[in-house]
């Protein structure tokens, strides 16, 4: 049973507008055919992902012998007061037999400036 | 023939007198007709062109009489301020509780606080700020109200006074003021995984405030409890260089959270690859991840020290703006309540014409008709100086008045025969309807005396004959009143 491993294929930081949907893409080694799950999280107190947590899952068909599949998730926030913040992003995916990769952070900035 | 000289407008009793003397019927029409437009024309030209603006006067948190209605107005006041400073600006909002207290009967109820904090939160009816001329030694402001308030009719008043202090700080206290600043912002930073712009912000506003709030010179500026707040949203850091010192608290952050991260996860990925089966296909796997987290635990490492470094750089910025700072020094008075209130004598003074119907033109060519001054007591509240006069009730009864009045020249006759004055002369009682301002028609009655026609008795009958008449309302009442108080009568009608 093998870990599977994540990674960020876009260059941080990562701008994340919270008017709008913005797109982070990933890379991930499932190591298992299967679903495997991809967790982003936020360690920014003062904002969510749009579904009020602070994680966001999303769920990655594996086929057999799929060496790397590359997914774009569609990331909306949301912010307790208009700001802008700079933080960290961070990814971990657990493939279909329940192994969870190392954590991969990747910078990121949020902009929630009220719409004018 | 009497000469007729006409000097200025308005001259009714020249007019009257000319009435009176002895002279032909048709003069007596012609002057009457003439007295009114002679009178009515200018004055309405001169209403026109004139713009009173009434005061009222704010004074101890409390409005001094009623607050104007109908009309544009001022509120005026002492902008000194419990600091003994002065106020640079003073700002009043007005809100309309949608209450009346025209006809009602009981007295209005004391307004709740959830209905007071209601209807703060809507948006004023009207607004007005007043800045002080600081070249001038001047303790009064003076506010002008753009938009009428209604008659009889309640409204909240919120007023605002701020004051702008100047501070000046030494380099020791900047040094302080600094420090605080930044152990502030990168104790929320990490505490919260990053910082934003406003929350720096705040931190500055904040730090500076606690720090001259706690100078003794200073300190009486910031005891107003809930009544005064200060704020430095002035204090002349630039956008760009709050976002710059954000990203770099929110860098420095995040790299150490890497750090405090990826160190573990390298030690664990070691750890597992160490026990791994040197012949396991999955240690290649493991290795690159190893590198992978490695590097990456590399880069935090350099872009934490690089963030540090930027760090005094931005807060040298910061620094450098707090050469001179200042705060506003704000009290917001407790909301007062008002009621727009009667500010006029309903009782017009009527200058008019009028004739008696008894005899026709077939039975006479010449009209009874006489001239008259009289009162009108209107039945609703009536002020003439505003564009809307009649301010309460139905139409047509709000035009409505009460007429009591006496002749002042003529005399009837009935048939060729003269009638008499019923007490020295012909009263007038009866109705008057408003065809505007200055315009009314009036229907009623005059008692008179009808001597017997028999020549043996010199007896007559005291009898009742029907009046049509029209006047003009000089208002006089209330322009003695505007005269006797120092102020200006003057009519608003474009308001």
């Amino acid at each position: 049973m093998s870990k599977p491993i994540i990674k960020f294929l876009q260059e941080p930081p990562i701008e994340i507008n919270c008017q709008e949907e913005t797109e982070v893409k990933l890379s991930v080694v499932p190591n298992a055919p299967g679903i495997c799950k991809v967790v982003l999280s936020t360690l920014l107190q003062s904002c969510t992902f749009d579904n009020g947590e602070a994680q966001m899952t999303v769920e990655v068909e594996c086929a057999e012998g799929e060496t790397s599949v590359d997914c774009q998730i569609l990331v909306k926030m949301v912010c307790a007061e208009p700001d802008e913040y700079f933080t960290l992003l961070m990814a971990k995916a657990i493939n279909a037999e329940e192994q969870t990769s190392y954590q991969k952070p990747i910078e990121a900035i949020i902009k929630c400036q009220p719409v004018v | 023939m009497p000469e007729v000289v006409y000097s200025s407008p308005g001259n009714i009793f020249d007019c009257i007198r000319i009435l009176n003397e002895p002279s032909g019927m048709k003069l007596k029409h012609y002057a009457l007709i003439f007295l009114l437009f002679q009178v009515l024309l200018p004055a309405e030209l001169e209403a026109q062109n004139s713009l009173d603006i009434p005061e009222v006067s704010y004074d101890q948190g409390k409005i001094i009489g009623s607050l104007p209605y109908g009309r544009q107005f001022y509120i005026i006041g002492s902008s000194k301020l419990p600091n003994n400073g002065r106020a640079d600006a003073v700002k009043v909002k007005i809100w309309s509780t949608g209450r009346t207290v025209f006809n009602r009967k009981k007295k209005l109820q004391q307004l709740t606080g959830d209905k007071i904090a209601s209807i703060l939160a809507g948006p004023p009816l009207d607004s007005a700020v007043w800045y002080a001329d600081r070249t001038e030694d001047v303790n009064t402001y003076r506010l002008y109200m753009d938009k009428a308030l209604q008659f009889s009719s309640e409204y909240m008043m919120e007023f605002t006074f701020s004051e702008r202090v100047n501070f000046k700080l030494s380099e020791e206290e900047k040094t302080l003021v600094m420090g605080n600043i930044q152990n502030r912002v990168l104790a929320v930073g990490k505490s919260k995984g990053g910082i934003g712009v406003s929350e720096i912000q705040s931190i500055i506003n904040e730090e500076v405030t606690t720090y001259l709030a706690s100078q003794d010179q200073y300190a009486s500026l910031f005891d107003g409890g809930t009544t005064t707040t200060s704020n430095y949203g002035n204090l002349p850091i630039s956008p760009l260089t709050l976002q710059n010192l954000s990203q770099a608290i929110g860098r420095y952050v995040s790299q150490e959270q890497l750090i405090t991260l990826l160190g573990p996860q390298v030690e664990q990925a070691k750890d597992e690859l160490a026990n791994m089966p040197a012949d396991s296909p999955d240690r290649a796997d493991l290795e690159m991840e190893i590198q992978s987290i490695e590097k990456q635990l590399n880069n935090a490492i350099g872009g934490s020290k690089d963030a540090q470094e930027q760090l005094p750089e931005l807060l040298l910025i910061i620094r450098s703006k707090l050469i001179e700072t200042y705060s506003s020094y704000v009290i917001t008075s407790p909301e007062e309540i008002s009621v727009t209130e009667l500010n006029a004598i309903k009782i017009g003074t009527a200058f008019g014409g009028g004739m008696v119907g008894f005899n026709t033109f077939q039975d006479n060519k010449d009209l009874d008709v006489f001239g008259y001054t009289a009162l009108k007591f209107y039945l609703l509240p009536v002020d003439k100086r505003i564009a809307q006069p009649y301010l309460a009730g139905p139409y047509f009864i709000n035009k409505l008045s009460i007429l009591v009045g006496v002749s002042v020249s003529g005399d009837l006759n009935y048939h060729g025969q003269i009638l008499d004055k019923a007490v020295g002369f012909y009263p007038i009682i009866g109705l008057s309807y408003d065809v505007n301002r200055y315009l009314s028609i009036d229907l009623g009655t005059t008692l008179f005396k009808q001597p017997s026609i028999s020549p043996l008795t010199n007896d007559s009958d005291i009898r009742i004959g029907p009046v049509i008449g029209i006047n003009f309302d000089g208002d006089l009442f209330n322009r003695f009143n505007a005269l006797f108080s120092g102020s200006d009568y003057k009519v608003n009608p474009g308001n």
